[in-house]
């Protein structure tokens, strides 16, 4: 009994409270509908640059709309004294803390990322097979720009379990591997100096570095892999393609003949 | 007749020395701090900087074209010739095989390739001439030939002329050098440009078997002496150099005229910092600086132009009013990769451009039409070249992009 009277000192609902706790129910739902369909319909009829902030905002508004009505109505179901609002923060903590369990976690991570350093800005790391040059490091994730141009999204949390692969470790220098498969009928020996030198003489060579030519032999043939490094980490992609198109020219101007994986439809 | 006491205190105009002994002259802090706001200025205005330099130019005279011959002519290297020779004496009189070839290294638009030539001249040398690029791609054997078969010691002015930064192209450079190192091409000189010589390093490390020299940069003090020769002074013409804005003395005056209330000007001790002691990047900028007539702030003033004996002034446009190109706000890779390799090889046709760069031939067009209307590459007989007025800024663009340059 003393529980039951409890809970009724809490909770004080009257039949008028009853009444405008469903007309803000209804008015929110109402001007949720409103604004996930108003909005879109005058994002297609306005200019492009505009489209993407009022898409942006409908689901920030329809968020200040559902608190707005959470701050309407727990005034009308809970009496708010001192005790009572303490008991509803206290259930209510009890309850974030569940959900933003992960959200803490980062945040700590987040923290140690800033003297264990497993990555910076201007580093490129590959998480969880996303590869791409960190932009920003924020409170809970950090962000890469990925080749494509496509942002990621990486919480710190990864730190605690995953494996993170930074090529480049807040220095200028990242080593780009071109790989080139090789019939496995030519004078290895010229082929090695002749790729040495297809790195030497790229714009892209950071020339204080060294260049290594690594030979693998393969069942189906020769497997070169040239290693230099770029000026900048950013020219990359460009650097390996000047060394894959040059050294390809230059192969082909040797006579070395490339290695072929024939098809099924050769096969039949 | 003496000038001044500077002539008598003055160093040798033309000294070699090895490379290790080369020094850069410097600037002074306050110098050094202007510039470098100033460049950030430019940067960050982009291309607002060319109308500002434009509307103070257009207040101020040139000198004209014949008057600008006479006053900054082409050096004649007759001197610079002499001191080669006196560098060179010990080794020519020293005839141990344990080093068969001097280098001589010099910066672009030093001058050390046609002081060479000069020098090759006098003393009846071979001069080598480079082999055309086809040859150089394919690595022909028959460059350069038997230089030993008449016994005559050689020279090879441009080392940049036998390579391209091609993959196919260092053949030629590598088995000419390991000739050199064998001594199987005799006694002989070699020219070599300071980009080139940062490039060939890496693939030929020159070792003990090598001897290099240079020519020492041009201080404040022989700035002043060479552009007092250029100009004739004493022997052809009573010149006196002031400064436009403030008439403080750039180079010393003609004996007897000389006003100790004038002070002197700190021009020629910047241009040397900002020219890196290059004599041709010097001239240029000297060239640029000549007026005819001072700035407004100037109009009135009396002084050492009243005295007896009658000279004529010219005026020097103040530093910070000279018109000296800049890289635009948006340069990127591709004008990093065309200056690179017009340095790196002394000035390239198109051609060649497209051959040692990762762009499309209409793009290096482009990119060199660009570079063009910055004042930084001219051509001249289809072959393009860094500009000895923009060599500075060219230079600071490729070292703060982290591109391999050279020593000097």
């Amino acid at each position: 009994m003393n529980d039951v009277d409890a809970v009724k000192n809490i909770l004080v609902v009257s039949q008028a409270h009853l009444i405008e706790i469903g007309l803000i129910l209804v008015g929110s739902w109402l001007l949720i509908a409103l604004a996930q369909r108003l909005l879109p319909w005058l994002a297609v009829r306005s200019p492009d640059r505009y489209r993407h902030v009022l898409l942006a905002t409908v689901p920030v508004l329809r968020l200040l709309i559902i608190a707005a009505a959470f701050a309407l109505i727990i005034p009308r179901i809970v009496e708010p004294t001192f005790e009572n609002m303490v008991a509803l923060m206290g259930m209510l903590g009890l309850a974030l803390g569940f959900a933003f369990r992960d959200y803490a976690s980062s945040l700590i991570a987040g923290v140690v990322t800033l003297y264990e350093l497993p990555y910076r800005p201007g580093d490129w790391i590959e998480v969880n097979g996303a590869y791409g040059e960190v932009r920003s490091i924020g409170m809970r994730a950090a962000e890469i720009v990925t080749p494509d141009d496509t942002v990621v999204v990486i919480p710190h949390l990864k730190l605690w379990d995953q494996l993170i692969f930074n090529a480049n470790d807040g220095s200028p220098n990242l080593l780009c591997v071109a790989d080139y498969y090789l019939h496995p009928c030519h004078d290895a020996a010229l082929v090695r100096h002749a790729l040495y030198d297809v790195a030497l003489t790229s714009p892209f060579l950071q020339i204080d570095q060294p260049i290594h030519v690594i030979v693998l032999e393969k069942p189906w043939g020769t497997h070169y892999r040239l290693k230099a490094y770029p000026i900048h980490p950013g020219q990359q992609f460009g650097f390996i393609t000047d060394l894959t198109v040059r050294g390809k020219a230059t192969l082909t101007g040797l006579g070395v003949e490339f290695a072929r994986v024939p098809t099924i439809a050769e096969k039949t | 007749m003496a000038t001044s006491d500077t002539d008598q205190k003055a160093p040798p105009l033309w000294q070699f020395v090895t490379v290790a002994d080369h020094y850069l002259p410097t600037a002074s802090v306050g110098a050094i701090s202007k510039n470098w706001f100033a460049t950030w200025r430019k940067r960050l205005r982009s291309n607002d900087a060319d109308s500002e330099f434009t509307n103070k130019m257009s207040n101020l005279e040139t000198l004209p074209c014949e008057r600008l011959e006479r006053v900054a002519p082409a050096p004649d290297w007759r001197d610079a010739v002499v001191s080669l020779d006196g560098a060179l004496e010990g080794w020519l009189t020293d005839e141990r095989s344990d080093l068969p070839v001097v280098f001589l290294i010099g910066p672009p638009h030093g001058g050390c390739a046609d002081i060479l030539r000069r020098w090759a001249e006098q003393r009846q040398w071979r001069v080598l001439d480079p082999p055309a690029p086809e040859q150089i791609l394919s690595g022909d054997p028959a460059w350069p030939g038997s230089p030993m078969a008449d016994g005559r010691p050689w020279v090879l002015p441009c080392l940049e002329r036998i390579y391209l930064r091609h993959a196919t192209g260092l053949g030629q450079v590598r088995h000419f050098l390991q000739q050199v190192c064998r001594s199987a091409l005799g006694r002989g000189i070699i020219g070599c440009d300071s980009w080139a010589w940062a490039f060939l390093r890496r693939i030929w490390p020159p070792g003990r078997r090598a001897l290099a020299l240079t020519l020492q940069s041009f201080d404040q003090e022989r700035l002043t002496v060479y552009f007092q020769r250029l100009a004739g002074i004493p022997e052809q013409q009573l010149l006196l150099f002031r400064q436009s804005n403030n008439g403080a003395y750039v180079l010393p005056p003609p004996a007897g005229i000389l006003d100790e209330s004038v002070a002197r000007s700190d021009f020629l001790r910047r241009l040397a910092a900002h020219s890196r002691g290059i004599p041709g990047v010097a001239r240029a900028i000297w060239r640029a600086s000549l007026r005819t007539r001072p700035a407004a702030d100037m109009t009135g003033e009396t002084g050492a132009d009243d005295r007896n004996p009658p000279c004529q002034t010219i005026w020097i446009a103040p530093w910070d009013q000279i018109e000296k190109p800049a890289l635009p706000g948006n340069a990127g890779r591709d004008q990093a990769f065309v200056l690179h390799a017009l340095l790196l090889h002394g000035g390239l046709t198109a051609e060649l451009l497209g051959c040692v760069v990762p762009l499309a031939p209409h793009h290096v067009v482009e990119t060199l039409a660009l570079l063009q209307d910055a004042g930084l590459v001219e051509q001249a007989a289809e072959v393009w070249r860094v500009t000895p007025i923009g060599y500075p800024a060219v230079r600071g663009f490729l070292e703060d992009n982290r591109y391999f340059s050279d020593d000097f």
